[in-house]
């Protein structure tokens, strides 16, 4: 693709001006001269103050690499050392010697060779993000052991717990066991390897659920008030298995760090690595995996009977009320209150947060649920 | 973490990591001037082996970081003279790939929930020991006119010049809480000093590890001395935050009458910003951008600052070596390669490096003279670099 220019032929290997410092003494330089010696593969050193040479093979000596105007170093065998200025003449002598300079100096002294480095690297930068890194990472998101993924839960669920202002459920025992039973039926059908866990809590009116890298899955008490029936609630909790299932907390996870890892290294600073996983709770996930989820919930839907016009009429509402169902009297908050979070409160529910569609998906369900009610 | 001092002249150096290692040469009779540094690198050639490095290095996936460390130290090493010679580092790449490993396993190890916050604490306990071997296996792998550089300190040296302040700011606050029982007011009075005395130890810190660097360093039987005292240090750290305090006000005081933005509230900058044209938008963004800046000249400030004090008290051989660096011309230039560097996505960083080796490098001259180095032996830092030259590691690292 480019040329490495040939610094030499053999024809023209001048005799260099070197400085030599011997092994032992002090730091004094005497003036040296280094030639081509007359056996093939060895210099001849001559010092100029008593006339003394000395033959070296050249695969016995130790040069350091040309740069353009630096001095460059000769570590002989014995501890003796040169220094020579004139490190192109240095270069043709070595490669008439038969030990030419390594490839990677002679492309780092090509400006050819260094743009088309330059772009080899950015195109490598924008197809590792691309491709490279979704693999990689979901290669580690698949080898991850569950023990691990649950430690990773508990840390971002104490994290949640302290610095959000999530708080303890309100709904009422029973409601909890119920959807907790019908929770557990559902989970029957995953393959069993993968442990799954069901957390209440409520974050004001807040209608949300997500799903933890580890299987931890959290509803919001605004989303069950908000349902139209348990069945609404159980296709959002498919939807939030099958991220679990595919691994896509984990995987984004994997995704999340690798470019902070990259970038840390490239601007050779370290310390955005320590909060890698702070933003454990602040994932977000892409299009292509709530797609799959939303495969993964209708297949189980199907498979337990539940209708997906339930949780159509559920997105509906939320998308037809900003995110939050209309809130009890008791739980209404002060319009101080409301005007200091305008964003959280009136946010669009991760489940449905990366996708302007949402109509697209409302259709989704309604078919399939068409098509399910049909059949039977 | 701790490079030597001939390559920290890159935006995130501090002055404290320039390390002795840039030493030398000629000798005060008065007769002879002094021995000037000089730097021979350029932007341009410094960019080439850059690109090949970062390039090399994504295609082994690290691996190559390490040989990549070596190429950047020579070229910074033999691009800097002195007295006629150039320096020299012949550090393996080996070494120094055994120090990423474990360095990386670390960085897993920490991200790990729990088990993270241990590791943390270990990494802490051990960064000075950290500090020491990567000093040891600089040093001992520098070399200039044949001379190997050797580093004499011990490990106890480092624990005890960053734990005897520590250790007294601890038992300050832990008797603060003790009298605070006894009487709540100078209780608190106590405290509150224990806090600021936290915040004020650091350039103390900082001094006691550059004596115990500078004392510990050896160029063949020639020994380093160090002549200032913590004072210095403060000075310049005073010089800095009076700067920045300044600094702060005036703008605030031009932000919020000139141009009417708030800077105090977050959301109301984030309102201003949000009001008017886009032009207007642009100029608000622009403003503060530049705002933002000009509170980082403290950073060159203190660096710039302390290379002239402290280079000016520093000796080779009983002989000074004086840094006469234009504090201002680094600031502003510093300033300059960074936003650079940042606007370009870094892709200008080795230019930035270069020019501000080549500034800070420029700077040193040593009083010296030719026959000071002569009489220099080898013998002194070859003992003691011995046959752990080989076998050593090299660990870089820290956050």
């Amino acid at each position: 693709m480019w040329t490495l220019a040939s610094e030499s032929t053999a024809g023209d290997a001048a005799p260099v001006a070197a400085r030599y410092f011997a092994a032992s003494g002090g730091a004094r330089a005497r003036s040296a001269t280094l030639s081509l010696g007359d056996a093939p593969g060895t210099l001849l050193l001559s010092l100029t103050d008593d006339a003394t040479t000395r033959d070296i093979p050249v695969r016995e000596l130790d040069a350091s690499e040309r740069f353009v105007a630096a001095t460059r170093t000769v570590q002989l065998a014995g501890g003796d050392m040169l220094e020579i200025d004139d490190g192109r003449a240095l270069s043709r002598l070595l490669t008439a010697a038969g030990n030419p300079d390594a490839i990677v100096t002679r492309w780092q002294h090509s400006k050819r060779a260094a743009l088309t480095a330059l772009i080899i690297t950015i195109v490598l930068a924008i197809a590792g993000y691309r491709w490279g890194l979704p693999v990689a990472a979901d290669f580690l998101a698949h080898h991850t052991s569950n023990d691990l993924a649950a430690l990773i839960d508990r840390a971002a669920l104490a994290q949640l717990d302290h610095q959000t202002d999530l708080t303890k459920s309100r709904l009422d025992t029973a409601t909890q066991d119920r959807l907790r039973q019908k929770f557990s039926e559902l989970t029957l059908s995953l393959p069993p390897a993968q442990p799954v866990s069901l957390v209440f809590r409520r974050m004001g009116n807040v209608a949300n659920a997500f799903a933890l890298p580890g299987g931890t899955i959290i509803v919001l008490d605004g989303l069950v008030n908000m349902a139209p029936n348990d069945d609404a609630v159980l296709g959002v909790l498919a939807h939030e298995l099958g991220h679990v299932e595919h691994r896509h907390g984990l995987r984004t996870l994997f995704r999340s760090a690798a470019v902070s890892a990259l970038a840390a290294w490239y601007f050779g600073d370290f310390s955005s690595l320590a909060t890698v996983t702070a933003t454990l709770t602040q994932l977000n996930y892409s299009r292509e995996f709530e797609a799959e989820a939303d495969s993964a919930a209708l297949l189980q839907m199907q498979r337990h009977h539940i209708d997906p016009r339930q949780l159509a009429e559920l997105f509906r509402r939320i998308r037809d009320q900003g995110g939050i169902a209309a809130p009890p009297k008791d739980e209404a908050t002060s319009p101080e209150e409301r005007k200091e979070k305008p964003g959280k409160r009136w946010s669009i529910p991760d489940f449905l947060s990366t996708h302007p569609d949402i109509d697209r998906r409302i259709e989704r369900f309604e078919r399939a649920g068409r098509v399910s009610a049909g059949k039977v | 973490m701790i490079d030597s001092p001939l390559t920290s002249g890159t935006p995130n150096g501090s002055p404290s990591e320039m390390s002795v290692a840039a030493t030398n040469a000629s000798s005060a009779q008065a007769s002879h001037p002094a021995q000037r540094f000089q730097f021979t690198g350029s932007g341009g050639e410094y960019f080439r082996i850059w690109i090949v490095n970062v390039l090399l290095t994504i295609v082994t996936l690290g691996i190559y970081s390490a040989w990549a460390k070596v190429r950047r130290l020579r070229y910074f090493y033999n691009n800097t003279r002195l007295a006629g010679s150039s320096f020299d580092f012949r550090g393996s790449p080996i070494a120094i790939l055994k120090g990423r490993v474990i360095a990386f396993l670390l960085l897993l190890l920490i991200q790990v929930p729990f088990l993270g916050a241990v590791v943390l604490i270990f990494y802490f306990a051990l960064l000075p020991w950290f500090i020491y071997r990567s000093m040891r296996f600089h040093l001992a792998n520098t070399t200039y006119r044949n001379l190997r550089f050797a580093f004499m300190g011990t490990a106890g040296g480092i624990y005890r010049a960053i734990l005897f302040p520590i250790a007294i700011i601890l038992i300050s606050v832990v008797m603060s809480f003790i009298v605070h029982f006894a009487s709540r007011g100078i209780g608190s009075v106590m405290l509150a000093i224990s806090i600021f005395a936290f915040y004020g130890i650091g350039p103390y810190i900082q001094y006691r590890i550059r004596a115990y660097v500078t004392a510990g360093s050896r160029m063949g039987t020639a020994q380093f001395g160090l002549h200032v005292g913590p004072g210095r240090y403060y000075l310049a750290y005073v010089v800095a935050v009076g700067y920045w305090i300044a600094y702060v006000a005036v703008a605030f005081a031009i932000l919020a009458t000139v141009f009417g933005l708030d800077l105090s509230s977050l959301q109301g900058t984030m309102d201003a910003i949000k009001e008017g044209s886009i032009p207007h938008r642009v100029a608000m963004i622009i403003l503060l951008a530049v705002f933002y800046i000009g509170m980082l000249a403290v950073v060159p400030l203190v660096q710039g600052m302390l290379q002239n004090t402290v280079w000016s008290g520093t000796s080779l051989e009983r002989k000074a070596f004086q840094s006469d660096l234009r504090v201002a011309n680094y600031v502003v230039t510093w300033l300059g390669v960074t936003i650079l560097t940042v606007i370009t996505i870094g892709l200008y960083r080795p230019f930035a490096v270069v020019q501000l080796a080549r500034l800070r490098l420029e700077a040193l001259s040593w009083q010296g003279s030719p026959d000071d180095l002569i009489a220099v032996q080898r013998a002194g830092s070859d003992a003691a670099a011995g046959a752990e030259i080989t076998d050593m590691m090299d660990v870089d690292f820290g956050f």
